[in-house]
């Protein structure tokens, strides 16, 4: 099979996956400026994208993203537009981080070759071989590593969700530099609910533990960036019973990333990145941890199964979406009190939290659509009956 | 012209077993029809003019001369063709609408027996025509000859009354004229008779025919129908992964036991009735089975769609169906999402979350929140909080593994935490020792290393 070798090109990585056509905007709900979801990994994303589902097919739009170094995107999901018409939803805007082997661009840069020089100690190159884009095989080392040369793109993505959040009105030609700071400033100023960010990714395996310990960080630098100082930054953590077997490293990656959450909620962090671009907090990566997962797992045997990880996965959607809608976090937060993490005399932090969701739910449309069809059946079959005798 | 509704769709006439020639008779296409277009309200017929040349001679003589016929009935015989049309109309309408046997071979039937005495009636026509014509042509020669002069008013005054060489008589054309009236009479009425026949001819025809192509619509709207329904059942048309789920089968078959059927197929022959051409009866259909739906659903609530379901069983219900969902919606609650080592107290709350955040129940230590949206939804939501790392049961199981891992390779991605692994690993080989406030063991320790990223 013979290629035309002119039409080979270089994959540009800090292009993002837009949305979908204008076309399709008349289908969707209105976009919920409070919430924005990224999803980290495989179950992250596959977690953010059935949120956003049953958000979408309750007539509220999600911003939603996903970073993750596997090109594998989750599988689209099945929703209700608005006007009652069914469809899919997929997971659009995307980082997937790829390119070049990531282990050999370690020493081309003085930062990332001392960085990594711990980091990557004991694990052999032979682990680390394969290309990027193929995930990173239950090694969080090598999840950091993409973030740490993707961080760029990671930013530029960071700054577009977050916009949505403000819905900063993109720069209108002829617009001058004051201008647009004093558009900005008037928008600022502007009052309005509370936004809630939400990261959203496993323990068991690599890029949802690494993004859980270097985005926070980043997220608050784009904030502070853009102004918004308001807002809730959780963690919603999977795993690890749920993803028993999947990986030899599960509890190990599970308790490492647990242990770096209580030392930064302890010690803030401090972290350079490529091009000048530093992380300073002296405050805890979130402001509130979820651990979802389901000490069950695995039913049968010591790995899960697909339609156990499956039940997981919708469970926790389940589970996060009922918090994010109406007035539920509120009435929990208005019944909190000094449960904020603060140290007690046993100077134990206690910061972890846990949520499950149940519904039951009716879908009326469904209802009515099949009632009327029933009747239409039962109507043309009297009509027949009645003049089509032969 | 459509099929009519009756006022009980299923109630049979005293006509369904009567033959198709009694039908007609009753839809008034008999040998007759054309006397009865000539008859007024009280049954009297018309008289045309006659002449009688015994009376006012001048006025006689001057009708006489008439080239065309009085007439007179014109008006009557109009206002009775339009009256016996529609009355004929209505009988065959009736009777196919409560007939019993297959509608379209009696339509054929009354076609068939229509074309049969309408043949009849042609055939009088014919007659009519050649005897008025025959009498035209013997009276208008007569006519125009009255009109000239000899010159001798003698000679003319003879030759008006008796005749004679081949030229008719005043007496004669007298009876020839008022013959000619009676035929003319005779003429209108066939004429309006055969208008009477083709009209109900037209409508039958077309009722054939629209009834074949309703039913070939019928087919193939009951086909996509049903396919329809079978897509619709489907569950998993919409991502929905409610912990209980309102089966939209079971509640949809509920609520059509409720539904006015024959009312509705009343509603659609009126339908197909007054707007034959320009909608299709698939539109018609589909709009009054939406209709009907949405009457059928506008004051129902979640919980009357338990109730409908729970009922649809066919099960006396001993139990409130609706707390019966919520026994059930607590019970997958109850199932864990951590486990905590024994001793661990977290800070527990759960609410109810309905539509609007009216409570649907009540417990103790229960709270309400809305869900938000005009939705059926109907749920609950507990939270844990306020758990420390040390009440994770997972970490106290895999500490001693954890660490072993540890001497083989690094787990970490936080900078701190990886060099000071490699510390510990380096003083368990034997190398420098480890500096104050270290993590050691997996204990976290408050200091940061000075100057170095964390």
């Amino acid at each position: 099979m013979m290629h035309d070798m002119r039409a080979l090109q270089r994959y540009d990585a800090r292009q993002v996956a837009r949305p979908t056509s204008p076309g399709d905007e008349a289908l969707r709900p209105p976009r919920n400026q409070d919430v924005l979801l990224i999803g980290a990994g495989n179950s992250g994303e596959t977690v953010t994208l059935r949120c956003q589902a049953l958000g979408y097919t309750d007539g509220t739009l999600w911003s939603v993203a996903g970073l993750n170094n596997d090109r594998l995107a989750p599988r689209p999901v099945p929703v209700r537009h608005i006007d009652g018409s069914t469809g899919t939803l997929t997971l659009t805007d995307r980082l997937v981080l790829d390119g070049d082997h990531p282990r050999d661009q370690i020493q081309d840069d003085p930062l990332l070759a001392r960085r990594y020089a711990d980091l990557l100690r004991g694990i052999p190159v032979f682990e680390t071989y394969p290309q990027a884009g193929a995930g990173g095989h239950g090694y969080p080392v090598i999840s950091a590593l993409d973030i740490d040369l993707h961080s760029q793109q990671i930013l530029a993505l960071l700054r577009r969700m977050v916009r949505r959040l403000r819905d900063v009105s993109p720069v209108v030609p002829g617009q001058s530099d004051v201008q647009r700071l004093l558009q900005q400033s008037q928008q600022r100023q502007e009052p309005g609910p509370d936004k809630t960010i939400v990261v959203i990714g496993g323990v068991a395996g690599a890029m949802g533990n690494a993004a859980h310990q270097l985005l926070p960080g980043l997220i608050r630098l784009v904030l502070a960036e853009q102004g918004i100082t308001t807002y809730h930054l959780w963690g919603v953590l999977l795993g690890p019973k749920a993803f028993s077997g999947l990986t030899p490293f599960v509890r190990h990656n599970y308790r490492a990333v647990l242990e770096a959450l209580e030392y930064m909620s302890r010690a803030g962090q401090q972290r350079r990145y490529r091009d000048e671009i530093a992380v300073r907090l002296q405050q805890p990566p979130y402001d509130r941890v979820f651990l979802l997962d389901d000490p069950t797992l695995p039913g049968a045997g010591h790995r899960v199964t697909e339609a156990e990880l499956e039940g997981f996965f919708n469970q926790a959607a389940l589970s996060l979406s009922l918090l994010l809608r109406g007035t539920v976090w509120d009435t929990i937060a208005s019944h909190l009190a000094n449960d904020d993490g603060v140290p007690r005399d046993d100077g134990r932090l206690r910061y972890l939290h846990t949520v499950r969701g149940v519904l039951a739910g009716a879908d009326r449309r469904q209802v009515r659509d099949l009632l009327a069809t029933r009747i239409g059946d039962r109507l043309i079959g009297r009509f027949l009956q009645q003049f089509d005798r032969s | 012209m459509m099929l009519r509704a009756t006022t009980t769709y299923q109630q049979q006439t005293e006509v369904t077993a009567t033959p198709v020639p009694d039908l007609l008779d009753r839809m008034g296409l008999t040998a007759d029809l054309p006397e009865r277009l000539c008859q007024d309200a009280q049954g009297r017929t018309f008289e045309p003019v006659q002449l009688n040349l015994g009376d006012d001679l001048v006025t006689q003589v001057s009708l006489l001369l008439r080239r065309e016929p009085v007439g007179g009935a014109e008006p009557q015989i109009a206002e009775n063709q339009h009256r016996l049309q529609t009355q004929a109309l209505q009988q065959a309408h009736r009777f196919l609408a409560g007939g019993t046997g297959s509608p379209r071979s009696v339509v054929q039937e009354i076609l068939h027996e229509t074309r049969t005495r309408k043949a009849t009636l042609e055939a009088q026509q014919q007659r009519v025509e050649q005897d008025y014509l025959t009498v035209q042509e013997r009276l208008h020669p007569w006519q125009e000859r009255m009109g000239t002069r000899s010159g001798s008013l003698t000679a003319d005054l003879w030759r008006w009354l008796v005749g004679g060489a081949g030229q008719l008589s005043l007496p004669e054309a007298g009876t020839l004229w008022n013959e000619r009236e009676y035929l003319a009479l005779r003429r209108a009425t066939v004429t309006a008779a055969l208008t009477v026949y083709d009209r109900v001819l037209a409508d039958l025809e077309d009722l054939a025919q629209h009834l074949d192509d309703l039913l070939t619509q019928a087919r193939r709207l009951q086909h996509t129908l049903r396919q329809q329904m079978a897509d619709l059942s489907d569950s998993s048309a919409v991502f929905a992964p409610w912990t209980v789920r309102i089966a939209p089968p079971v509640v949809s078959a509920a609520l059509l036991e409720g539904v006015d059927l024959d009312g509705l197929v009343q509603d659609l022959l009126q339908r197909l009735n007054t707007d034959p051409g320009d909608t299709t009866l698939t539109s018609h259909v589909q709009s009054l089975a939406r209709q009907a739906a949405a009457r059928q659903m506008e004051a129902l609530s979640m919980p009357d769609m338990i109730d409908l379901e729970a009922r649809a069983s066919g099960d006396a219900l001993e139990d409130d169906p609706v707390l019966l969902v919520g026994h059930a919606l607590l019970a997958a609650l109850q199932q864990p999402t951590w486990h905590l080592v024994r001793g661990a107290r977290p800070r527990s709350d759960i609410l109810q979350v309905t539509p609007d955040g009216t409570p649907a129940y009540s417990m103790d230590g229960l709270h309400s929140a809305a869900y938000g949206g005009d939705l059926d939804r109907l749920g609950f939501v507990q939270v844990q909080l306020g758990v420390a790392l040390d009440d994770l049961a997972l970490l106290r199981d895999t500490d001693e593994a954890f660490q072993a891992a540890l001497q083989q390779r690094n787990l970490y991605v936080l900078d701190a935490l990886a060099q000071q692994a490699a510390v510990a690993v380096g003083s368990a080989r034997g190398g420098p020792p480890i500096p104050a406030g270290a993590l050691l063991n997996g204990q976290v320790v408050l200091e940061s290393p000075a100057g170095g990223d964390i």
